[in-house]
């Protein structure tokens, strides 16, 4: 079984279909688009839209079948969307933060109420995401959102990794990390996250060889350590911005933070917000989200730690039995 | 139900709980941040040579270099920049139905 798997493993044969779950395109700006998932029963619950970091592509979110967080979520009947930031491109490095928070996210968000015909939506973001998730709310009160689910959400960036670290004591600049595009490479992305966790590989190829016992272990280890290693590049602009403003800056810690030529305050994030942490997550520890309890001072928030990783909020049985119901069973009580 | 870890995998997980924090110490050293500092400064010298003596060589031959076209690539980009803060102005003057696409049925693989 092994020398067959590792076989079909080495010929790129063994990862399965990804992100299978059919949906539709219904807005458009620029590179980014807004999916509706298709589903069965849409029962007058608030939709749910999506809202991936910038470095990392979305379909982890409908990641394969048996493992999909878009599928539990149609499941319980809600109608989920998902704001596909797109591949950054040379165009894209002119984009700020801003232009995210401000721009596209407001419009997205609009655009999704007026198709699911709501009157708000359920913003759910993950790891930077969800920062930008909370920035946008904050920064545009009159957008029509009802809660926000924010998934390993990086409050406190400084020490996130030994890259952040450099940056905030200025050994590096932002501008020798940015490529000729404009934008920072997705391998030095990827780079950068990876020294966080030196070993990581070591147990990474010990699952590779448990896995290769069992044809479905190994589907869904290659499709999450495929996720893991398909990094996108990060805009220029906004990578400079989160480079001087929040990695050296400090925000939104002061309780404040810089969106293009404004001041935006976490603490005008007025809905129902729950936050989950991953008590094992290497890349956003609970300490770089511990401070979200004092930002969002005037939010309605519920902390749910889990014991899990990063990715492991959402895939995996933990999540399937623990991070996902818990989630579900929060929007249920504010439906 | 619960199973056993094979005494193999155990051993993995020992040496990676002796590993890692030396590694993460390593990675966080502050001789590591200045050698990579180094690095950085070093690389980019050795690259503005190398594109000065080939665009010498290469501009000679009336040839264009791979300066001259990511000057290029960042023109076109400012200005695609440019066209994209007109589109939105000439789009936020428009209703808001005509920014909705047709549904169009996707399924990624």
């Amino acid at each position: 079984m092994r020398t067959r798997n590792g076989l079909r493993h080495v010929g790129g044969l063994a990862t399965g279909p990804l992100a299978v779950t059919p949906s539709s395109e219904v807005w458009r700006r620029d590179n980014v688009v807004l999916y509706r998932y298709h589903g069965e029963e849409r029962a007058g619950m608030v939709p749910i839209v999506l809202v991936m970091s910038l470095v990392t592509k979305p379909y982890v979110f409908d990641l394969r079948p048996g493992s999909s967080l878009v599928q539990d979520l149609l499941d319980a009947g809600h109608d989920v969307f998902l704001l596909d930031w797109g591949i950054p491109e040379p165009v894209d490095a002119h984009n700020g933060i801003d232009r995210y928070t401000d721009h596209y996210l407001p419009r997205a968000v609009e655009a999704a109420a007026c198709v699911a015909q709501s009157a708000d939506v359920t913003l759910f973001g993950y790891c930077m995401g969800a920062l930008l998730a909370l920035l946008s709310t904050a920064g545009n009160p009159q957008m029509p959102v009802r809660n926000i689910v924010a998934l390993a959400t990086p409050v406190k960036l400084r020490d996130l990794s030994p890259m952040t670290t450099m940056l905030a004591e200025g050994r590096l600049r932002p501008d020798d990390l940015v490529d000729e595009t404009g934008n920072v490479p997705a391998s030095l992305v990827m780079e950068s996250l990876r020294i966080v966790k030196p070993t990581a590989p070591l147990a990474t190829y010990s699952n590779l060889w448990q896995s290769l016992a069992d044809d479905e272990a190994l589907s869904a280890h290659n499709a999450l350590v495929g996720w893991s290693n398909d990094h996108i590049p990060f805009p220029g602009t906004a990578f400079r911005q989160l480079a001087t403003d929040y990695i050296a800056g400090g925000a939104p810690l002061g309780g404040t933070a810089p969106v293009g030529d404004r001041i935006v305050s976490l603490g005008d994030v007025r809905c129902p917000v729950l936050s989950v942490v991953g008590a094992k997550d290497h890349l956003v520890p609970p300490e770089a989200s511990a401070p979200l309890a004092e930002l969002l001072s005037n939010a309605d928030l519920t902390t749910l730690v889990l014991p899990a990783g990063h990715a492991g909020l959402f895939i995996g049985r933990q999540a399937r039995t623990k991070c996902v119901p818990s989630i579900i069973e929060w929007l249920a009580g504010l439906t | 139900m619960t199973t056993s870890k094979p005494l193999w995998r155990r051993g993995v997980e020992a040496a990676d709980r002796v590993a890692a924090p030396v590694l993460e110490g390593v990675s966080q050293h502050e001789a590591l941040a200045i050698a990579l500092g180094l690095f950085q400064q070093t690389r980019k010298a050795i690259r503005r040579r190398t594109e000065r003596t080939s665009r010498r060589f290469l501009h000679a031959l009336n040839l264009p270099t791979a300066s001259d076209v990511n000057r290029l690539l960042s023109v076109i980009a400012a200005v695609e920049n440019r066209v994209r803060s007109l589109d939105d102005q000439v789009k936020e003057r428009l209703p808001v139905e005509t920014d909705l696409e047709p549904p169009a049925p996707r399924s990624e693989g």
